[in-house]
């Protein structure tokens, strides 16, 4: 089997292709109208979904992405498709005007690329993680059972998990709906964070740290072993956290610590770690989150301390390409850096007066 | 018995035969000065006095074999077989065997008399032509020929006792239909060259009696060129140096010669040409517009240059087609018009003009065999490139010394109270003056003058707003291309993206050991990263959201995507571009498009560049932006040639450049800038949001700083 690219424009979908290819996964890329035509014929297979949004060349097909989309999952529900992921992949214009406000249909999806960004960066790294997510949606359909999904033992799982995680995803009907469920531990900090964030809570600038791999090897041992970790590189938030109790043999907690802090405390047993700079425009000294802005806009990281951080709805229809939904109790909020959150105000929903307030503490921690 | 007979031809014939011929009386006085013309004269005048007219040439003349075999030798085939003029070999214009019936059609008797060079003595024919009666035979009727004291070489033709009545608009349609024969005017040097046809003047005049001083009625001068707005030359002299300048202007100040090369537009002594050398031009050129003449003049200059607008050129002294002529767009001035690359008017009929070259020797240009058309050596291609950007630089010129014409009235707001407070005098008058009809008159008098003024200037008021709304619709569809255009062209241009890295990923695997084809690919890449930045940016500003909501807009978020758009396109001319703005203060403007603050930005910047490219070393471009109590400020500064301080007021006038415009075949980006919009573009976005825009000090490192202050938003707009 392979992933099918709904598409109308199959010629500039060559190229793309070929880029996401190269992780190793299968692409056919579909005109929209014959990919109704295999479902309403019980006949469509696939490992995974790339949908586009504006497919309005196909003269055969008036509709949009997002109502192929609902098919999909319509079927899915009778049980005529099998479990499979269904990720948005267009580019901002259209999701522009075509989802526009609306966030009803972003939970059709499990992911949302920008093409765009697929041309600009590492193809691989989408690729990877569409074959995590085509192996995620496989595994909960031969064996959903929780443990062996997360890889963890009931006790560690008590230590580093989420109840309500658990809870929702054991409760929730359709493989399909399970297997997305899933894909949001793995995508959203919360339980798990991924490589960049880790460096962050650390206070260690990655790139610039020849240590960062004997720091790394440290943490082996909370590590995600579950499902798809090949293609999702992830570790425990709890359990780093309670390595550093005991590393630090401190009750301080790390994210209360400075960049400083954090790196001398580092410093006692591992070498070559630099510290990590704060950005302009995002003050503090105690990163813990990243600015969701930064990344929306221009995939950039940028840390913050969340004394200065201004948490925005997971519904912010304006953060373009991410998928829009309501926060679960288990994962991290979405936070902006007050320089971000100050230029793009119209964007986001923070609370004025907040704002101000921040901007006041940052200008006198300045000042000072 | 056989008999030699002989047709008769009965004299009447002549008066049949011209008639049938020469049906109107335009026609025959048209034809009689083509004669002149073939007769390689350079001046006739055309003088009405009376029962009489009188046509003068300073042609070569006839002798009296010309008079005898040609004149009154019907049917003679001269002009057929001498298709050239001896002197300046002019193409005849003549019909054949046409000028004598002529005469006979104008009026019942001739008088021509004809000299040539340097004969001993001229000649005079008398012809009464109601000797030519029916029942006489043609044979029969005399002509009288004698001989008469020399003078220098030109004929007279005097027609007496005139058939018809002579009207001026009959005159006029005359003097149109023999004005294809002219050079219209005189360009190069008059010792520029030997033999050349120095052009050919008709002037045509009408005196009450034959004695009395003429006023001329029509000619090319007094008919069309005086009432064209301005003049533009050109001069190229003999080591390829090239100048230029307006010499009339009605707009503003004529302009001196300033030295020129079209491919050095920046360059302030521009070098010399390789290959074009001794070429002049001189064009008329005139803005139709019904406001700018009286209802005669306008519609008969807007017919004379629809159909004979256009720049003729003229090759040691001879006339080179096509050039100039309708529909032939040489200079491309037509086309640079018609896709609105260029908003003043430029096109062909907004011109009559002419290019002369002198090149004797045949060195500098070639002919086609066919002789239609020069071939498009170095020197052609040059001639045109030169040509077409002086037209357009002075017309962009002339339209903003126009748009400033219009603005140094003033605004009409003092005007009008000026008005009112007359009407109001004048009504208080009437009042006190009750039945005084003195006091009526001159009150009926000032409302009279007021109604005019204010005739005038809803004219005015009209023309100008008609041109600002023709300019903003189209920079408004401009608007909306560009935004589909992105939106079309994405997908595409992100799938050449991804294939073009894929494509070169393996071309360098493939060429891993060659270091010289490494380098190039990644300049390629560095290449494509910066048309893809620069794309992003003019994405986000051209997308329907940030052309379609207005609110508070942050600079300090205006400058930050511009600088991450064109941050690398700065690089790449070698300018350091950095941007400066509060770091956590949004600077929020009073409500406005947030593409308008994106285009304040990108104008300034297409300007600073133009600027810097003069600078040798570093050359520098800063954004900054802050707050005072009322108003956001952006200042935008650049270390560049500077502004003249005599510009320093216009140059936010519509069509103001100090640029030379890109000649007609230029590319379309490079003929998209220094149209003179960009400011004004800038003021009228300021303009509109209530704020100003000026030119203030620049600071320590700079040589021009603007300042843009807009209006913050209002407290508690959030």
């Amino acid at each position: 089997m392979s992933w099918v690219w709904v598409d109308d424009k199959l010629q500039e979908a060559a190229g793309l292709k070929r880029l996401l290819e190269a992780a190793g996964l299968q692409i056919d890329v579909s005109k929209p109208s014959a990919v109704r035509e295999r479902i309403k014929d019980g006949d469509f297979e696939a490992d995974g979904v790339l949908m586009d949004i504006e497919l309005n060349t196909d003269a055969a097909f008036s509709e949009d992405g997002s109502t192929m989309a609902q098919l999909i999952r319509t079927e899915q529900n009778r049980g005529t498709v099998a479990p499979l992921p269904v990720v948005r992949f267009a580019r901002r214009g259209p999701v522009d005007e075509y989802v526009g406000s609306d966030t009803s249909s972003d939970d059709l999806f499990v992911w949302s690329i920008d093409k765009d960004d697929v041309a600009a960066e590492k193809a691989e790294g989408f690729g990877i993680t569409l074959l995590g997510m085509q192996e995620v949606f496989a595994q909960v359909g031969r064996n959903g059972e929780f443990l062996s999904l997360v890889g963890l033992e009931e006790e560690s799982w008590d230590s580093f998990g989420h109840p309500t995680f658990r809870k929702t995803y054991e409760r929730t009907a359709g493989n399909h709906l399970k297997a997305a469920y899933y894909i949001r531990l793995l995508l959203t900090p919360g339980p798990l964070v991924g490589e960049d964030l880790l460096a962050v809570r650390l206070g260690v600038a990655r790139p610039e740290s020849s240590g960062w791999d004997a720091l790394l090897e440290a943490l082996k041992e909370f590590e995600y072993r579950g499902v798809a970790k090949a293609q999702f590189r992830r570790w425990w938030t709890r359990g780093v956290e309670l390595w550093w109790e005991e590393f630090s043999s401190s009750d301080e907690p790390l994210s209360s610590l400075t960049i400083e802090e954090r790196i001398t405390t580092l410093g006692a047993k591992f070498e070559n770690l630099v510290p990590l700079k704060m950005s302009d425009g995002s003050p503090g000294s105690r990163p813990w989150h990243h600015c969701q802005l930064s990344w929306s806009e221009h995939r950039e990281l940028v840390a913050v301390d969340p004394e200065f951080a201004l948490p925005v709805p997971r519904q912010l229809p304006s953060l373009d390409v991410q998928l829009r939904r309501p926060s679960e109790g288990w994962e991290d909020p979405l936070v902006v850096a007050l320089g971000p959150a100050s230029r793009n105000r119209s964007k986001l929903d923070v609370d004025n007066d907040v704002m101000e307030r921040l901007k006041a503490r940052a200008t006198a921690r300045n000042v000072a | 018995m056989t008999e030699t007979l002989q047709f008769s031809i009965d004299a009447t014939l002549i008066d049949r035969i011209g008639r049938e011929l020469v049906s109107k009386q335009q026609t025959a006085l048209v034809e009689l000065v083509k004669n002149a013309y073939d007769a390689d004269a350079t001046s006739v005048d055309v003088i009405f006095a009376g029962d009489v007219l009188l046509i003068t040439d300073d042609g070569v003349g006839m002798s009296r074999r010309e008079l005898v075999d040609g004149f009154l030798r019907l049917a003679t085939s001269m002009k057929v077989d001498n298709p050239k003029s001896a002197r300046f070999q002019r193409s005849r214009a003549g019909r054949k065997g046409i000028g004598r019936f002529s005469t006979q059609r104008l009026g019942r008797t001739l008088r021509l008399k004809t000299w040539k060079k340097d004969a001993e003595k001229g000649h005079e024919l008398r012809v009464d032509w109601d000797d030519f009666k029916q029942g006489v035979d043609l044979g029969a009727v005399t002509v009288q020929l004698e001989e008469i004291e020399p003078r220098e070489e030109g004929t007279v033709v005097e027609i007496s006792g005139l058939r018809d009545s002579w009207s001026d608009a009959q005159i006029r349609q005359s003097w149109r239909g023999v004005r294809l024969l002219q050079q219209p005017f005189p360009v190069a040097p008059t010792d520029a060259g030997d033999g050349s046809d120095p052009g050919f003047e008709v002037t045509f005049y009408r005196a009450d009696d034959e004695y009395s001083d003429p006023t001329v009625v029509a000619d090319f001068e007094t008919e069309i060129l005086s009432k064209m707005q301005a003049i533009v030359e050109f001069r190229v002299d003999d080591a390829g140096e090239a100048e230029w300048r307006i010499s009339k202007n009605r707009f503003g100040a004529p302009t001196s010669w300033t030295r020129i090369h079209h491919a050095h537009r920046e360059d302030k002594s521009p070098p010399k040409y390789g290959a074009l050398r001794n070429a002049w031009m001189k064009a008329h050129y005139a803005i139709l517009d019904p406001a700018l003449f009286t209802g005669h003049e306008y519609s008969r200059i807007r017919d004379l240059l629809a159909s004979e607008g256009g720049i003729r050129l003229y090759r040691n002294g001879f006339r080179v087609v096509p050039y100039g002529e309708q529909d032939d767009d040489w200079l491309g001035l037509d086309a640079t018009y018609a896709r609105r690359s260029m908003l003043a008017p430029v096109a062909n009929r907004q011109w009559i003009g002419v290019i002369e070259v002198h090149d004797a020797e045949g060195e500098t240009f070639e002919e086609h065999t066919s002789r239609e058309g020069l071939i498009a050596n170095t020197a052609f291609n040059e001639l045109v490139s030169l040509a077409s950007s002086v037209l357009v630089t002075a017309a962009t010129s002339i339209a903003a010394q126009r748009g400033r014409k219009t603005q140094a009235g003033g605004s009409s707001k003092p005007t009008s109270r000026r008005l009112s407070n007359r009407l109001r005098n004048t009504a208080r008058d009437l009042r006190n003056a009750k039945d005084d009809r003195s006091a009526n008159e001159k009150a009926a008098a000032v409302i009279e003058e007021v109604s005019d003024t204010v005739d005038d200037i809803v004219t005015e008021q009209e023309r100008k707003y008609a041109e600002q709304e023709a300019i903003l619709q189209l920079l408004a569809s401009l608007g909306m291309i560009t935004a589909e255009f992105s939106h079309e062209t994405g997908t595409t241009f992100q799938a050449a993206g991804s294939a073009f890295r894929e494509a070169l990923e393996v071309a360098k695997e493939a060429r891993r050991n060659d270091a010289e084809f490494l380098q190039t690919a990644e300049n390629a890449q560095f290449m494509f990263d910066r048309l893809n930045a620069l794309t992003a940016y003019l994405n986000e500003v051209a997308s329907a959201r940030s052309a379609r909501e207005i609110g508070p807009v942050s600079l300090s978020r205006a400058l930050d995507q511009f600088k991450r758009g064109l941050v690398q396109v700065s690089e790449r001319q070698g300018v350091t571009l950095s941007v400066d703005f509060p770091e956590f203060d949004g600077l929020y403007t009073a409500p406005m498009h947030e593409a308008e603050l994106a285009s304040i930005l990108l104008n300034f910047f297409s300007n600073s560049l133009k600027a810097v490219k003069t600078v040798e070393g570093e050359r520098r471009i800063h954004a900054s932006g802050e707050l005072d109590e009322d108003d956001i400020i952006l200042r935008f500064c650049d270390n560049g040639d500077g502004i003249n301080p005599e510009n320093e007021d216009r140059i936010f006038d519509l069509f103001f450049t100090t640029r030379i415009a890109a000649p007609s075949h230029s590319r379309a980006i490079d003929d998209a800038t220094g149209t003179g919009l960009g400011l004004w573009i800038v003021k009228q976005i300021v303009d509109r949001s209530e704020g100003e825009v000026s030119i203030v000090e620049a600071p320590d490192g700079f040589t021009t700083c603007f300042e843009v202050r807009i209006p913050k938003e209002e407290e508690g707009a959030t």
